[in-house]
């Protein structure tokens, strides 16, 4: 047994299960690095990842994929990622989708091709809800992994068997504590993700027997594991996972919403549905004013009113150095009506 | 192991008096040591039976010197002085008695372990009116014997109820005590403040496990509520497992935590 995945296949006792598995990977961040690359080396084979964001130079600290031209190029993170993940395996067949992952996107992506798995590389609850309740609506377990400071925290959530999302949590929690106010270090990151990726290969294999049925917590400064069974905690009329499940976090707002992006400093302006724009066009009309305009073939930055901007294809802006969504959304209403 | 109390008789009293003493004070102490040494082995004998008759019980009954009277009258032990039998030669006829170790001189704390003595009487720590004009041994020496015994070493000497929480700092397993219960106005009463004093060490002295950790903490009637906020947890998205049960978010602030609970708290965190 010399083959690519030999010592894998000796281990789970069994001929390659993940050769027509599909994951969709929600975040390529620090977490949907680590989890990309496991997927990818473990030959899966086809990963679809998900990103609204570029990479930056605070990213490669403890974001795998990335390297210093990544940062220098501004590429979106999603396309980044899928090149370097090429790199490792070119059998996996992988779309990088730069958007922003709201319900729209992401039901869109459930009806195209439902995947085997759906996983958690995001920085923030909003979109871990709206996960929660596509996994539910679609009966696709998901795996719950998140990460700040020292700490580590994953949970796997299998429809109509464990507790969901919303069920551990009855509100959204506050941001408090993210990795602006916090920082991280890379090895909660590769923590977390150990959880996750493993219990990612078990529901992959079918082993469906051997799944963590707990909550996990971790943190590798203070010295301290903690788990806690979570089978009682599941809510009869849960909004998202009971007989009655409206999926609360599936209805679609048709209003401007923004975003404080996890440790950026930066807020996020996303218009009502998908507004496409013309780049090239918008930087040309950039330029009168800024000389500062740059752009890389999918997406375009410049500095307005001293903040530097970055303009998406799919019409999303993001606002540096800001953590004010109303400053935010009044420069996008100026820029682009 | 809890932190003991001895009450040793003062050697002025009379049966009558000591023995009512002895049930006054008997449900507050570990010990108590008849060390009458101007006595008889007969006269011991009466006094052994005297205070089981008032209602001591008969384990916590300790005669001074004589293994004799102890195996004869019953008693729970025996407490052998330097001029004493060495334990070695009494060991073979001890039977189930305790048997305790009087030392003064930190080099002789390796000789009593070596003798497996239940434990060691060491002092006297503080300047006290049964040794006048003797200089105090003093707490760093007390430290240095406790250091180097395995065998729980009893600091004797002077001792109040204030000085609890510093010999035991200095590793005592436990204080005995003369004329602060015996020579007192009310035994009882000084027996229940010494009692008291160590309880009150003792819940400083408490570990619960959280995450997997033992933990000391301070305070009694302790919430969960109240150790999510030590940890700033408080109001923020946990869950929380006190000895295998998840604890309601509503019961949080009722929940309160007992020495040797095992609690876990998961913190849902957002970044990644
Ligand atoms: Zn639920």
């Amino acid at each position: 047994m010399n083959s690519r995945y030999s010592r894998q296949e000796l281990f789970l006792k069994e001929e390659h299960p993940y050769a027509n598995k599909h994951v969709l990977l929600v975040g390529a961040g620090a977490l949907g690095s680590a989890l990309a690359e496991m997927l990818v080396r473990a030959g899966i084979g086809q990963l679809t990842i998900i990103d609204r964001d570029y990479v930056d130079w605070t990213n490669l600290q403890r974001q795998q994929l990335y390297n210093e031209q990544d940062a220098r190029d501004s590429l979106p993170k999603a396309e980044a990622a899928k090149k370097r993940l090429q790199e490792i395996n070119s059998d996996v067949s992988i779309s990088a989708i730069t958007a922003d992952a709201g319900p729209q996107e992401l039901s869109a992506l459930m009806d195209e091709k439902c995947p085997d798995l759906l996983l958690d590389g995001t920085d923030n609850f909003e979109t871990r809800f709206i996960i929660n309740d596509l996994s539910q609506k679609y009966q696709v377990p998901w795996i719950y992994g998140a990460c700040v400071g020292s700490q580590g925290v994953s949970c796997v959530i299998v429809p109509g068997e464990t507790p969901c999302l919303a069920c551990l949590l009855d509100v959204l929690p506050a941001e408090g504590m993210t990795c602006d106010t916090a920082g991280i270090i890379a090895p909660a990151v590769q923590m977390t993700t150990a959880f996750q990726g493993a219990e990612a290969l078990k529901i992959l294999a079918g082993r469906w027997e051997d799944i963590r049925r707990e909550l996990v917590g971790v943190d590798l400064w203070k010295n301290t594991y903690s788990s806690i069974s979570t089978v009682s905690l599941k809510k009869a009329d849960c909004p998202s996972c009971s007989d009655t499940a409206v999926y609360p976090y599936l209805t679609e707002e048709n209003q401007t919403k923004t975003a404080v992006l996890c440790g950026r400093n930066t807020v996020q302006v996303r218009p009502p549905n998908n507004r496409a724009f013309n780049l090239p066009e918008i930087a040309a009309m950039l330029k009168q004013w800024d000389a500062s305009v740059k752009m890389n073939g999918f997406l375009l930055s410049a500095i307005v009113s001293g903040k530097r901007i970055v303009l998406f294809q799919d019409g999303r802006m993001l606002v540096h150095g800001s953590k004010d969504p109303e400053e935010a959304k009044k420069l996008y209403q100026r820029l682009l009506g | 192991m809890t932190f003991q109390l001895h009450a040793i008789t003062t050697g002025t009293l009379e049966l009558a008096q000591a023995s009512s003493t002895a049930a006054a004070i008997h449900s507050f102490v570990d010990y108590i040591h008849i060390r009458e040494k101007q006595r008889s082995a007969r006269e011991l004998l009466y006094w052994v039976e005297a205070f089981r008759k008032a209602g001591v019980p008969a384990e916590k009954i300790i005669v001074n010197d004589r293994l004799d009277v102890a195996l004869a009258a019953g008693a729970g032990g025996v407490q052998l002085t330097e001029s004493s039998v060495p334990l070695k030669q009494v060991r073979p006829f001890l039977r189930q008695l305790a048997a305790g170790c009087s030392v003064h001189e930190p080099a002789a704390v390796a000789h009593a372990n070596e003798e497996r003595a239940d434990w060691i009487l060491f002092g006297h720590i503080y300047d006290t009116a049964s040794k006048p004009g003797r200089k105090p041994r003093g707490l760093e020496t007390l430290q240095a014997a406790a250091y180097a015994s395995r065998v729980p070493v009893i600091a004797i000497g002077g001792i109040k109820p204030h000085h609890i929480r510093e010999v035991k700092a200095a590793g005592a397993k436990g204080v005995a005590v003369m004329s602060g219960i015996f020579a007192s106005k009310d035994p009882a009463a000084a027996a229940a403040s010494y009692q008291t004093a160590i309880k009150k060490e003792e819940i400083n002295d408490m570990h619960i496990v959280v995450n997997g950790k033992s933990t000391p903490i301070s305070l009694q009637e302790l919430t969960i509520e109240e150790l999510l906020a030590s940890y700033s947890l408080q109001g923020k998205a946990v869950i929380v497992e006190i000895n295998g049960h998840i604890v309601p978010k509503e019961r949080l602030g009722l929940t309160t935590i007992q020495e040797g609970d095992r609690i876990e708290i998961v913190q849902f965190v957002g970044g990644g």
